[in-house]
């Protein structure tokens, strides 16, 4: 069964204000929250506007406390907004889908973790941690969990703070515009901003509830070009964008309005325009009414995507289109006529688009709208992993991964070593950080030993969702080095490209070339599995990728038992091209549900059979938070295509969401 | 050689050296100071160096060497290649 994910509710905490209200009437008079910043000093800076959300401009918190604080408020909001008691989450079947990036000492599952407690949502609670399209994915991915019945009722959304560093860094790119940010506008450079905002994504006819729109699809690529700057073609955006079409099985002629990323800086803005020209053709691209709401919101990060598609949501329903703030008047190479007045434009429209692009190359694309979905339940593909590699200390390949399972015994110590240069000898690989380094080893022996060769289309079939915790250590302490050291004027620019969770995915995609749908997600423990389930679940109903490589990297990861650190990295190939090994069942609860998630996964391969094999994380690396379950997975394939068994089942409960993957041997159903 | 001269070079090739390793470390090079070009392009297909790494480039050297590149518009023209950053250290001091 397939489930339209209809949109029932949503809320915002903002710069133009707390609370859905506000942020339409501010709309509708073209107001902008972009003013100067009172929170930090900001005179190390060459910039000193941003958009701080109303009422919290002072508030000198801790980041995670406000973050919490903002998640709350909106969350409340899009509740109330759908009509839904507080305490009600528990007994709905409830998951919560967060786009939020921290680079700080916390893990990044932590805002999700905590949010889930306090509005008694028992589901999974998955982190999307892809900097400014987390919040656009984690639409995409909530609408997924709907879709699929996974859930009767998701919270999607997103939630950034603007913190010294942030800003600092962004100012050392020299991206930051002096004055408030003008997208498309003569004017180059954007303004940052924060909030929070929420969709309540629910299955239809639960409940007496209004539909105000249907996410009709979403789509995900990677540009494989620059960790902070989009390729200047627009070949990424544009893939998503054709994506997110082809999802919600709509033609291009049946977008009425287009909310673009724009950020106000020259790269993007150009990028975005190329994109929107090569998929729409310039008749209709011209035509298509676009515009960017970061000259009201600023530029929210991994709240962006869910306040613009909300800002959209809004506007749509008084028959509007949002505008561009500030905007007066066109720059070259953007678009001509953008909807720049004061007032949003009278228009009437079915079907809207919105995108987001982000560092590391990440892109999201959404299409959403009153319009119901026209096509017939989706036909599910069957998918099967093909291969896997596995790398920590003392493991260079499964198969010294399963002598680690035979004996038991603790590795050793001593640094793990990796050689790329000699591994992957025509790559630039200069820069590259520790994550990064072992994400791209894995990755690179996983498709090699699957036989998939990056050239061609297959660059664009080819997927990557990668599973760790945060940013990569050593690059983490580089940039809060120098920030220690020389101050928030002077941060170290390279590192702070590098600090994203998804900064890894984005260097291992761009090394390889790597271009399909592509994120960063996060479950804290279990992330590696997080990570292989959603590549099976998105092989399974998406047409827009033949493979996708499900990978998991910890730093430095403390070892439970000997208190050593470990670096650790596993990538699995799951393809729909038969192979050996099917993923025959998949299942996904929330973390205190691991047994709903194996009877899920036995209830998706349809059999009453007990897998005979029950693969646990190996002993020795079970304190490798997001790679030990993927170890297991890595191990169940070895174990069935060496004929140890037929049948596997790996489970993990993780922090945020418990998973099951169950294996089977495609072989031995043939001999039978 | 006049001792003018040596110490000329003397001192060249010690900034030289010291800016190999600011290189090397800014760019995490899994080379030796030693084996960086001093003529090769520092961007493009030389070194491989973009807008970002040239922006903490500046930092280094600046706090390095007192250079006054950051927000200078004569950035551009002082970072091509090593030997024209040694330039630039050498002009700052006098020693040109």
């Amino acid at each position: 069964m397939s489930y339209a994910p209809h949109i029932t509710g949503w809320g915002v905490a903002s710069a133009l204000g707390v609370g859905r209200e506000r942020l339409r009437s501010a709309l509708l008079q073209g107001e902008t929250g972009i003013a100067p910043v009172r929170r930090f000093e900001t005179s190390p800076f060459k910039a000193h506007v941003g958009a701080m959300v109303a009422g919290y401009e002072l508030d000198d918190r801790d980041p995670t406390a406000l973050c919490h604080e903002f998640g709350s408020l909106a969350l409340r909001d899009a509740l109330e907004h759908a009509r839904l008691d507080l305490g009600c989450l528990r007994s709905r079947r409830a998951a919560l889908t967060l786009g939020a990036t921290l680079f700080g000492d916390e893990s990044t599952e932590s805002v999700a973790r905590d949010l889930a407690k306090k509005f008694s949502i028992d589901g999974p609670a998955i982190t999307v941690c892809t900097a400014c399209t987390s919040s656009t994915q984690a639409i995409g991915f909530g609408a997924d969990l709907i879709r699929e019945g996974l859930a009767d009722l998701v919270l999607a959304g997103g939630i950034d703070v603007l913190t010294p560093k942030l800003f600092a860094g962004f100012d050392a790119l020299g991206v930051l515009s002096e004055r408030p940010c003008t997208p498309f506008g003569l004017q180059m450079g954007t303004t940052l901003g924060e909030g929070a905002g929420f969709l309540v994504i629910e299955r239809g006819g639960l409940r007496d509830a209004v539909t105000y729109a249907v996410l009709r699809g979403y789509g995900l690529s990677g540009d494989a070009f620059h960790e902070t700057s989009p390729d200047p073609r627009g070949r990424g955006v544009a893939a998503a964008i054709q994506g997110a079409l082809d999802d919600a099985g709509a033609s291009k002629a049946e977008i009425g309005y287009f909310n673009a990323h724009g950020t106000g800086t020259m790269a993007n803005d150009t990028a975005e325009w190329c994109a929107v020209q090569s998929v729409f053709g310039s008749e209709l691209g011209g035509a298509l009414p676009i515009s960017s709401s970061k000259g009201h919101l600023g530029h929210a990060q991994s709240a962006a995507g869910v306040l613009e598609m909300i800002a959209t949501l809004e506007c749509m329903g008084e028959g509007l289109a949002p505008t561009t703030a500030g905007f007066q008047g066109p720059r070259p190479g953007g678009p001509p006529r953008p909807v720049g007045t004061k007032k949003p434009r009278p228009l009437a429209y079915d079907l809207a688009l919105s995108s987001n692009s982000a560092f590391g190359g990440n892109n999201c694309a959404l299409v959403f709208g009153s319009a119901e979905p026209t096509s017939e339940d989706e036909e599910r593909r069957p998918v099967f992993l093909s291969a896997a590699a596995a790398l920590s200390n003392s493991v260079s390949s499964v198969e010294e991964l399963a002598l680690i399972y035979e004996s038991e015994s603790a590795p050793t110590d001593g640094e793990l070593e990796i050689d790329l240069s000699s591994e992957l000898p025509r790559v630039d690989l200069r820069g590259i950080d520790r994550a990064s380094e072992l994400l791209t080893a894995v990755t690179s022996r996983a498709l090699g030993d699957a036989g998939v060769r990056l050239r061609g289309t297959v660059r664009e079939r080819t997927g990557l969702i990668a599973g760790l915790l945060r940013g990569s250590t050593d690059s983490l302490e580089r940039f809060h080095g120098s920030v220690d050291r020389r101050g928030l004027g002077a941060p170290d620019t390279t590192a702070f490209a590098q600090v994203l969770p998804s900064a890894a995915q984005g260097a291992c995609a761009k090394a390889l070339n790597i271009r399909g749908p592509q994120s960063t997600i996060t479950i804290g423990e279990g992330s590696g599995l997080m990570a292989a389930v959603l590549s099976a679940r998105m092989l399974a109903r998406r047409r827009d990728s033949d493979q996708i490589v499900a990978a998991a990297v910890d730093v430095r990861a403390d070892d439970v038992e000997g208190g050593a650190l470990f670096d650790a990295a596993c990538a699995l190939v799951l393809c729909t091209t038969p192979t050996a090994v099917e993923v025959a069942g998949v299942g996904l609860a929330g973390p205190d549900q691991l047994d709903e998630a194996i009877a899920q996964a036995q209830s998706s391969w349809g059999s009453n059979e007990r897998p005979e094999l029950v693969i646990e994380p190996p002993k020795p690396f079970a304190g490798l938070p997001a790679t030990s379950s993927c170890f297991a997975l890595a191990h169940a394939l070895g174990s069935l295509r060496r004929g140890s068994a037929r049948t596997a089942l790996v489970a993990s409960k993780g922090t945020t969401a418990s998973l099951a993957i169950i294996l089977v041997s495609t072989e031995v159903n043939h001999d039978n | 050689m006049t001792t003018d001269l040596s110490d000329y070079v003397a001192s060249r090739v010690a900034i030289l050296d010291r800016v190999r390793q600011i290189l090397r470390d800014t760019m995490k090079l899994k080379i030796e100071p030693e084996a960086i070009d001093p003529d090769a392009p520092l961007f493009g297909t030389g070194l491989g160096m973009d807008s970002v790494d040239a922006v903490e480039l500046v930092v280094q050297l600046d706090a390095v060497f007192g250079l006054e590149l950051a927000n200078s518009p004569l950035a551009s023209t002082k970072i091509r290649t090593v030997n024209t950053i040694v330039d630039a250290i050498m002009e700052v001091r006098g020693e040109s």
